[in-house]
């Protein structure tokens, strides 16, 4: 199927911008970079002091 | 006074973030429909004058549509930086409508938009007019999503706790999704958003005629925001009496705290217009009352009581006693991973996010004295005087431009909107929707306090382990960079509103067809 200019022009934005979203996500909010927050310390944050 | 600790200053923080983003929201979901509606005119007449008058709006919008995307990012960001604890809790729920919003803002409505610019000359008339159609539905829908997961905090349903992982999780998305606080939300804000972008039309039109410039592009716009915004103010005022219902069903306190309703009114409960509230005395001095009001707003009845803040005080404080066992079951079996709420303390658990206040007070909440436990009830009061006089001021703003917008309506209906005390009026009346819409985002969002998640998690306990000082020098860093912003967008539309509709052509419709106004130079 033959795409014209402008439909290419939408899918090279689109298809950048996923790429984009992806480098994002494995750069900076991948589970590399997420802070463990365990039920434990959930458990424990409920129980302790309000915070100030 | 303000304590400036890390909880006061991350609400400031999002407050005045969430604040400024929704100075450019309203306006991008008016303006989004008056293009639409202007564009599918210029389709079906083939009038020029439609498609420049589509283009200059489009771009005030264009602007506009930049400042609400770069301001809105951080307010997601937000809630991993300083609502750490919230986000783990909720994140299951909360996180499913953030993160459809910001998917489809990202590949539906930026891409429209884009092509809403650059496909004038490639796309045919039909072709873009679908574009500019897809562009205002993809921002409602944004605001849908948005909407959604705010009306949550509001009344959480759909989602239930699990003391295995110590989170809320997610039961029925559907349930989260038709939440009945979701619906008339919606429908109230983006109706404000239209009556925002309606004025915002009508008032640039209005200083377009009054200096006898772009005539033609002037008169029709103005003649299509003042229909369009009596419709949407009509709606607007409509729509807000359905969320004061919604929210008498769900968030009685927020009521009571409008209202300054310090004592349940017995049936048929009456609306206070008017008043002075005093919290020394628990009192509302001076007061105008209008009969049955108040029943039919919160209760759409006219035999059922509306309970005042005294008694919903004492319920809080039966909560707060009736949650401790469940409070003390979760402190010592809660995350592990065979913990199972004994059946006779279900009920208790329902009530564990009120036993929570007590922390704020003392850490070990089990011990709390009786004037401990009524000290953290009275928490649940919000700010009284602040939503009384926000609620008042934006119910009288919403009359205000119903009369504005009906009067608007009538003389473009009989040709005589020239007039330069309509024409002043109107153009000094542009800030009022952000001033009624940002009073409105008080009354729902203040009036929501002391719970980040009604009834289920006190705000003090959503926030981040992070040192006051980080979220201080942030904070000021936000006050900085957006005033520049502010600076910066401002510049920008006064910039194109003087600069004023290009036409490429000279279009019979272009003279003036109106009287000039005797002293309407350079307003």
């Amino acid at each position: 199927m033959r795409i014209r200019p402008l439909g290419r022009e939408i899918v090279v934005a689109l298809a950048f911008k996923l790429v984009a979203l992806i480098a994002l996500y494995v750069l900076f909010f991948g589970p590399a970079h997420r802070i463990k927050v365990t039920p434990a310390e959930m458990a424990e944050a409920l129980s302790v002091a309000a915070p100030r | 006074m303000f304590e400036l600790d890390v909880v006061t200053l991350s609400r400031l923080q999002f407050a005045l973030t969430a604040m400024y983003h929704f100075l450019f929201v309203p306006l991008t979901l008016g303006l989004a429909l008056l293009l639409a509606i202007m564009e599918s005119v210029y389709v079906m007449t083939g009038r020029v004058v439609w498609r420049e008058a589509t283009q200059f709006w489009g771009t005030l919008f264009g602007i506009n549509f930049a400042m609400g995307v770069a301001t809105g990012v951080t307010m997601e960001f937000q809630f991993g930086t300083n609502w750490a604890y919230y986000s783990h809790y909720v994140g299951d729920i909360f996180g499913a409508p953030l993160a459809i919003e910001g998917l489809m803002a990202f590949f539906l409505e930026a891409t429209f938009v884009g092509l809403f610019f650059f496909g004038w000359k490639r796309l045919s008339k039909v072709q873009h007019l679908v574009v500019t159609w897809l562009v205002a539905l993809g921002a409602n829908f944004s605001a849908l999503w948005i909407l959604v997961a705010n009306a949550w905090m509001q009344n959480p349903v759909g989602a239930a706790f699990n003391p295995q992982t110590m989170r809320m999780e997610l039961t029925s998305f559907a349930e989260v999704l038709f939440n009945p606080v979701a619906q008339s939300k919606f429908v109230h804000t983006v109706s404000a958003g239209y009556v925002t972008g309606a004025m915002f039309v009508m008032s640039i039109g209005a200083y377009y005629i009054l200096n006898r410039r772009h005539l033609a592009i002037a008169r029709r716009s103005l003649t299509v925001a003042a229909s369009f915004g009596l419709a949407s103010a009509l709606s607007v005022v409509v729509l807000g009496d359905e969320s004061g219902y919604t929210a008498g069903e769900n968030q009685k306190m927020k009521i009571a705290a409008i209202e300054a309703m310090w004592e349940t009114e017995p049936p048929p409960a009456s609306f206070t217009v008017f008043g002075f509230p005093d919290l020394k005395s628990e009192t509302t001095k001076d007061e105008i009352r209008i009969p049955w009001v108040l029943g039919l707003i919160a209760t759409r009845s006219l035999d059922k009581p509306v309970e005042g803040v005294k008694a919903l005080v004492e319920r809080a404080e039966t909560r707060i006693r009736n949650g401790m066992a469940g409070y003390q079951w979760l402190a010592k079996e809660g995350g592990r991973p065979n913990a199972a709420v004994p059946p006779e303390l279900e009920a208790s658990m329902r009530d564990v996010g009120h036993s929570l206040l007590v922390k704020r007070i003392r850490p070990d909440i089990e011990n709390a004295t009786n004037a401990q436990i009524h000290e953290a009830a009275l928490t649940t009061i919000p700010d009284v005087p602040v939503l009384f006089w926000s609620f008042r001021i934006m119910v009288a703003l919403g009359f205000y431009f119903i009369a504005l917008f009906a009067v608007a309506f009538y003389l473009s209906s009989k040709r005589r909107c020239g007039k330069p005390w309509f024409l002043r009026l109107t153009m000094y009346s542009l800030p009022l929707p952000w001033v009624a819409a940002e009073l409105g985002w008080i009354v729902a969002e203040y009036g929501r306090q002391p719970w980040i998640i009604d009834a289920t998690m006190p705000t003090f306990l959503g926030v981040s382990n992070v040192p006051a000082s980080n979220v201080a020098a942030s904070l000021a860093a936000f006050v900085l960079f957006y005033s520049a912003l502010a600076i910066i967008d401002v510049a920008l539309i006064v910039k194109y509103v003087r600069i004023g509709p290009q036409s490429e052509e000279p279009h019979s419709s272009g003279a003036p067809a109106l009287p000039a106004p005797a002293s309407a130079k350079n307003l």
